[in-house]
């Protein structure tokens, strides 16, 4: 369990993190998503106890990073993939973590199995692909066994099987009742995973509600109707009026709709004689639920706090 | 590690310990370099203890060297101290910079969020291979050195006074070096610039100061920079212009203390 209250982070003149309530609880995965420089990593950073909150505090199962005796069993993390001395040996990038928390050498070969790194353990790190690094780095955030992981992109560079195997992965650690907190710029990637969704832009908070609900309360303000019918410009004016927007697709006979309701258009075109061959409504994607919810705080950016990826 | 230290989980100074040991030993670059440094002391000394012999038998030693070459013969067989401290300070400073530059130090502070177990125990380990290392190497130049000497009858023999003091001091001063650049490393988080200023600080800074000061401020301040001090307690004799060897010590172990201290201070309060 993660408990965030008014967190906030200033580097300089730029609030990173601004005031961030939240909680991510055991037994799902939970998501956190904003834009890149958005203060996700900043937000993973002060949770761990790297850096040092400006205000407010950050608990993981009650206490504050550093305050735990033994900190990797209880959050392990993956932050940046190539976090390993490129000279050193998987196995020993993760003894030495080990070492640290009182961790028995078994388990180190345990999280290399676990991860599909025990063919390589004896390789050195530097020669390690980008996939194969995020694995190391997987390993080394299950280490400690830990009740809370959290992880920053963790697929990027995977290839597709490796994203199936993380989200497979991920899953089943919240089945056992861990908690998983998980950052991506891209919603799609969490709507795999993430059963609860921390979206923030800005450094501020934005949601914080399951992802269906997200879905849902933007798609109820962003309906889109697709119709396909062989007399488009006809069904174009019968329902032409301000506050439509009509876009026609492919050839020509695929008209998307917003602003009004699929039923009323079937009606209307009942009412006209228009056959209409296709008829559905839309549910926003993920992606453009995401858009929508951010553009706000995206819009007030500044180049300045654009150039500060976190 | 024991069965009863693995079944209470917990950091704790021993296991920061036992952790940056590994750290130490699983790294080639690292192994190969401690092994440079105890073939320079030791190939040093001999050069010097060879090519120095017939001089210092006959007293014909030019006397207007650099800071870091011996007038001694004692100090001759030592020799190669100021060229390994430059390969200990380089590799001291690497020890940290690296955990920075490759993020790794994240990883580390995740582990251990109270974060000056690490600094302990980089000192402790670093410190303890070192002194180790080189206290052999020492001995090994010392002796071997002093077979050179013999042909001219001019062999140091521990039971001269103050020799036996200067062969320990030799890995102590070393050691400090080490445990300096660590120091340095972790507050400058920079590879570059702390291999710099601390190559800097143990071997030119005296050179410089005595070459760009005013002779009378020169002469007040030299004693108390880092290598002078350093030369004040690895020397059998007393040189002038340097402390005598207790005080030499001790302001020596004074730049270690604020260092450490200033290191620690930084760690305890930046964020990683």
């Amino acid at each position: 369990m993660i408990e965030v209250t008014n967190l906030k982070k200033r580097y300089g003149d730029t609030l990173a993190v601004d005031s961030l309530t939240f909680t991510v609880r055991p037994g799902i995965v939970t998501g956190f998503l904003g834009p890149n420089g958005s203060g996700k990593s900043t937000t993973m950073r002060l949770i761990l106890g790297l850096d040092e909150p400006t205000e407010g505090v950050a608990l993981i199962n009650g206490r504050r990073a550093r305050e735990h005796p033994a900190p990797l069993r209880e959050i392990g993390a993956l932050l940046e993939a190539k976090a390993a001395h490129p000279g050193r040996s998987a196995f020993n990038h993760l003894l030495c973590l080990a070492a640290t928390n009182g961790i028995a050498k078994r388990r180190v070969h345990h999280v290399l199995e676990l991860v599909g790194l025990q063919d390589v353990a004896r390789q050195r790190a530097g020669t390690f692909s980008l996939g194969m690094s995020q694995r190391l780095g997987i390993a080394s955030a299950l280490l400690g066994d830990p009740s809370t992981v959290v992880l920053d992109e963790p697929v990027n560079g995977l290839d597709p099987e490796g994203i199936v195997w993380i989200r497979e992965l991920l899953k089943g650690l919240a089945a056992e009742g861990r908690t998983v907190f998980l950052s991506s710029h891209l919603m799609s990637e969490l709507a795999e995973t993430a059963e609860h969704v921390i979206v923030i832009g800005q450094g501020r908070l934005i949601a914080d509600e399951p992802v269906d609900t997200l879905i849902r309360s933007v798609s109820e303000t962003r309906l889109r109707v697709l119709v396909r019918t062989p007399d488009p410009v006809r069904l174009c004016n019968l329902i032409q009026r301000a506050g439509v927007t009509i876009t026609r697709r492919h050839d020509g006979d695929v008209l998307e709709i917003e602003g009004v309701p699929a039923a009323k258009i079937g009606d209307e075109a009942a009412l006209n004689g228009i056959p209409l061959h296709e008829l559905r409504t839309e549910q926003a994607s993920l992606e453009e639920a995401f858009m929508q919810l951010t553009s706000g705080a995206v819009e007030f950016r500044t180049p300045l706090t654009v150039g500060r990826a976190s | 590690m024991t069965a009863a230290t693995l079944s209470v989980p917990g950091v704790s100074l021993s296991r920061a310990i036992h952790a940056e040991w590994i750290k130490l030993r699983s790294v080639r670059s690292t192994t190969v370099a401690l092994l440079l440094s105890v073939i320079v002391l030791i190939g040093v000394g001999l050069i010097a203890a060879s090519s120095m012999a017939e001089p210092l038998a006959t007293g014909t030693l030019e006397t207007d060297g650099p800071p870091f070459q011996p007038t001694t013969a004692t100090g001759a067989t030592l020799g190669g101290v100021p060229f390994a401290q430059l390969l200990i300070g380089a590799l001291g400073v690497l020890y940290v910079s690296v955990e920075y530059s490759t993020g790794m130090i994240r990883a580390t502070f995740s582990a251990v969020p109270r974060r000056l177990p690490v600094l302990w125990a980089k000192c402790i380990v670093f410190a303890g291979v070192v002194f180790a290392l080189m206290l052999v190497s020492t001995l090994v130049a010392f002796f071997a050195g002093s077979a050179f000497l013999a042909a001219y009858d001019i062999a140091p023999s521990l039971s001269d006074p103050g020799v036996l003091r200067a062969v320990v001091a030799a890995p102590v001063y070393l050691t400090g070096v080490g445990v300096m650049a660590i120091a340095l490393a972790a507050l400058m988080r920079s590879t570059a610039l702390a291999v710099s200023v601390v190559s800097f600080v143990v071997f030119l800074l005296d050179s410089l100061v005595g070459m760009l000061l005013p002779g009378e401020i020169a002469d007040v301040i030299t004693p108390y920079l880092p290598s002078t001090a350093g030369k004040a307690f690895m020397s059998e004799v007393q040189v002038d212009g340097v402390l005598s060897p207790l005080p030499g010590f001790l302001v020596f172990c004074a730049y270690l203390v604020v260092l450490v201290g200033f290191a620690a201070y930084a760690l305890h309060r930046r964020d990683a």
